[in-house]
């Protein structure tokens, strides 16, 4: 049970880190984008789609 | 007639069959080195100690002596172990010399603090001893009170030697019950462990018993037979106490059956023998029997010798059958002498002396008869009180399991019952920390997935509308330059809605931008106000631009995307317009912070305007709009000589 339970919360952890790795990612890419002068395009990252363990 | 006396054998001190390996004599020897060399009192002490012991076996007197110092030296230390002991000792030596009420009263002394001590094992050995003491005082009842004490202590504790010793002696006072099957079983018993535990001197004792009830039981040739057996056996290991007795017995029997040399022999030995123990009466017994022997054979002169030598021991000790008997042979012996005062004298004597025990005797059958009620129904009493005491100990042992086996179970289903508390508090911490686990992901899941449809609309807005608004700002400069015949009012129209299309893409971007965002600091706002001027001082060389932030401003503080954006649009627009209609020479972007506010001033020289008389065009109203989203309030005041525009921010 308790293997089990770990596995299961291991499991959570990585998601969870992945979840949240996007997102630090793109506000990273959007907060370095100088609206005035670059091309807006280049902040707009669209990350690729995210798989669910 | 000389009586006959079958001797029994019971044994006395426990330790004497554990220590005969080695001559007391000689340890004796080395003991009174010892006593010399000794320096200290306390093993002065327990050297006279053991001295007072082994003289006890071989010479009483001497024992006796030392019996009395080691009493001394024991009390001088003060050891109450040491104290009883010597005690104890001092009244084997009694005991020894025949003098059962001092020996009995110095085994009691010993026993009162051996009680105090609950020295258990010390307590059972002179529960012994004091039982064999009562047996040769013939008070039979409470000899038998006191070995079956000690014989419950052995019993108990797996001591089967002692136990059967202590049996052994029960049997004895069985004999002169004159219960002799019972005795004969003890006997019996005895004799089979003896000889498997290979204990020759308890084997000869018990054999001589044996031989003893035989003899009674009339059954002469299995007697001699069994006191042959206990000779040989006594022989081998030169036991001389045992072997007196057996002679003793063997000379009786031939004397019964008028074999009177062979009786003779008999008694010389056992005379010999017991002349090297230390048991007078038995020595004074055996010399007597003698004596009437060699009367029987004409030797008076033998017997008269013999018989001098032990009267003054009958006279003293006043045992009146055996003074009987010796008052006979004197009378044998004076007749034989032609004496007739004398053996008249003896005749005289003997015929008192007879009375005297007839009357006695009598007394004692009444006595004994009333002992022998007392003593069977003492012995019922303990049989009695031994079989409640066995089964209260039952009951309490049966309690004792219940309680126990109700503790053990008790205790094993409290285990069990913290172990499942145990287990189900760590599953629901577990579940706890999963479900928690949950939670966060599910809300990181849906902010990633709301961002990443933000991100998407965004996309779209940028790539569609942007493209869009691009191709009619396109189209239109394309339209102003195709055609040269358009009027100027129309050109005018048109550069507007291109500016204005051109307004709407920046816009759009800054929605975008804004909506992806979730906060600007103060220091970012700065760089990017910065850098707006420097692009406008580019554009207008010749206007002075002056940026100040107060120190009162924290520069780490935190706008929200949407405010920073809207702060940031407001400055923008009311530089353009310094810059466009109010031909200023000096514009001044000042930030700073107020009792929870913030000041965001922009000031020109301009030629101002007339709020009253203008309409409020695009620019104006778009500042106020865009101060009402993020709760600020914006102020304008304009006059000929400039304008001064203030943007308060709540903090």
């Amino acid at each position: 049970m308790n293997k089990m339970h770990l596995k299961k919360i291991a499991s959570l952890k990585r998601n969870f880190l992945l979840n949240s790795e996007q997102i630090r990612y793109r506000n990273t890419e959007i907060g370095r984008y100088n609206f005035l002068e670059y091309n807006l395009n280049d902040a707009l990252v669209i990350q690729p789609k995210i798989i669910l363990h | 007639m000389a009586q006959k006396s079958f001797f029994i054998l019971y044994i006395f001190c426990l330790l004497f069959f554990v220590s005969t390996s080695q001559n007391p004599v000689q340890i004796i020897d080395s003991l009174k080195i010892q006593l010399n060399k000794a320096t200290k009192d306390i093993d002065r002490a327990k050297i006279i100690a053991d001295l007072t012991w082994y003289y006890s076996m071989v010479n009483t007197d001497s024992a006796y002596v030392y019996g009395k110092k080691s009493i001394y030296s024991a009390k001088k230390i003060g050891d109450s172990t040491l104290i009883a002991q010597a005690l104890s000792d001092f009244a084997v030596v009694n005991y020894s010399k025949g003098d059962l009420k001092t020996a009995l009263d110095y085994y009691k002394k010993s026993l009162l603090i051996r009680e105090k001590q609950r020295d258990s094992i010390g307590i059972a050995s002179l529960h012994y001893k004091m039982g064999t003491a009562y047996h040769k005082k013939t008070q039979l009842d409470s000899a038998m009170i006191y070995y079956l004490k000690a014989l419950k202590f052995y019993e108990d504790t797996g001591n089967e030697v002692l136990a059967n010793s202590a049996e052994s002696n029960i049997g004895a006072l069985h004999f002169n019950q004159k219960n002799y099957n019972e005795a004969l079983r003890f006997f019996n018993k005895n004799i089979i462990f003896f000889r498997k535990t290979d204990q020759s001197k308890l084997l000869g004792n018990a054999l001589v018993n044996k031989a003893s009830i035989q003899l009674v039981m009339k059954d002469t040739l299995e007697a001699v037979k069994t006191l042959k057996e206990s000779i040989k056996i006594s022989e081998a290991i030169n036991n001389v106490e045992t072997l007196g007795a057996s002679y003793n017995n063997l000379g009786e029997v031939f004397m019964a059956q008028n074999k009177i040399e062979q009786a003779k022999d008999a008694l010389s030995k056992s005379i010999q023998y017991r002349s090297n123990s230390n048991m007078d009466a038995d020595l004074t017994s055996s010399k007597l029997t003698l004596a009437g022997i060699h009367n029987t054979l004409g030797e008076y002169k033998k017997a008269r010798l013999l018989l001098d030598e032990i009267r003054p021991f009958y006279k003293r000790e006043g045992i009146k059958e055996k003074l009987s008997t010796l008052y006979l042979q004197y009378i044998t012996v004076f007749a034989s002498e032609k004496r007739p005062d004398s053996a008249r004298y003896y005749s005289a004597k003997y015929a008192e002396l007879q009375e005297e025990i007839v009357g006695e005797k009598a007394l004692n059958i009444t006595n004994e008869l009333g002992a022998k009620y007392e003593s069977e129904k003492k012995q019922n009493e303990i049989l009695k009180q031994r079989a409640q005491l066995a089964e209260k100990d039952l009951e309490v042992r049966r309690k004792n399991t219940f309680i126990f086996g109700s503790l053990g179970f008790a205790m094993l289903l409290g285990l069990l019952g913290y172990l499942l508390y145990n287990q189900q508090k760590l599953k629901n911490r577990q579940l706890q920390k999963e479900g928690e686990l949950k939670t966060a992901l599910a809300q990181i899941e849906t902010q990633n997935k709301l961002q990443e449809q933000r991100l998407r609309i965004s996309r779209d807005l940028h790539d569609n509308i942007g493209a869009q608004l691009t191709f009619i700002i396109s189209s239109i400069d394309n339209l102003k330059y195709g055609f040269t015949d358009i009027s100027e009012k129309l050109g005018d129209k048109l550069t507007s809605i291109s500016n204005f299309t051109s307004q709407t893409i920046y816009e759009l971007r800054d929605t975008i931008w804004a909506m992806n965002k979730e906060n600007i600091t103060f220091e970012d706002l700065q760089a990017r106000i910065a850098n707006f001027i420097e692009q406008a001082k580019n554009a207008s060389e010749r206007t002075e631009f002056s940026f100040t932030i107060d120190e009162t401003v924290n520069e780490t503080h935190v706008f929200s995307s949407v405010e920073g954006m809207n702060i940031y649009r407001i400055i923008q627009e009311a530089v353009n317009n310094a810059l466009k209609y109010a031909s200023a020479d000096e514009i001044e972007v000042n930030i700073l912070k107020e009792e929870g506010e913030y000041f965001i001033e922009i000031a020109d020289n301009g030629v101002g305007f007339d709020q009253a008389s203008i309409e409020m065009g695009n620019g104006l109203n778009n500042m106020k709009k865009r101060a009402r989203e993020i709760g600020g309030k914006l102020q304008i005041k304009s006059s000929n000589h400039g304008t001064r525009i203030l943007l308060r921010v709540p903090k």
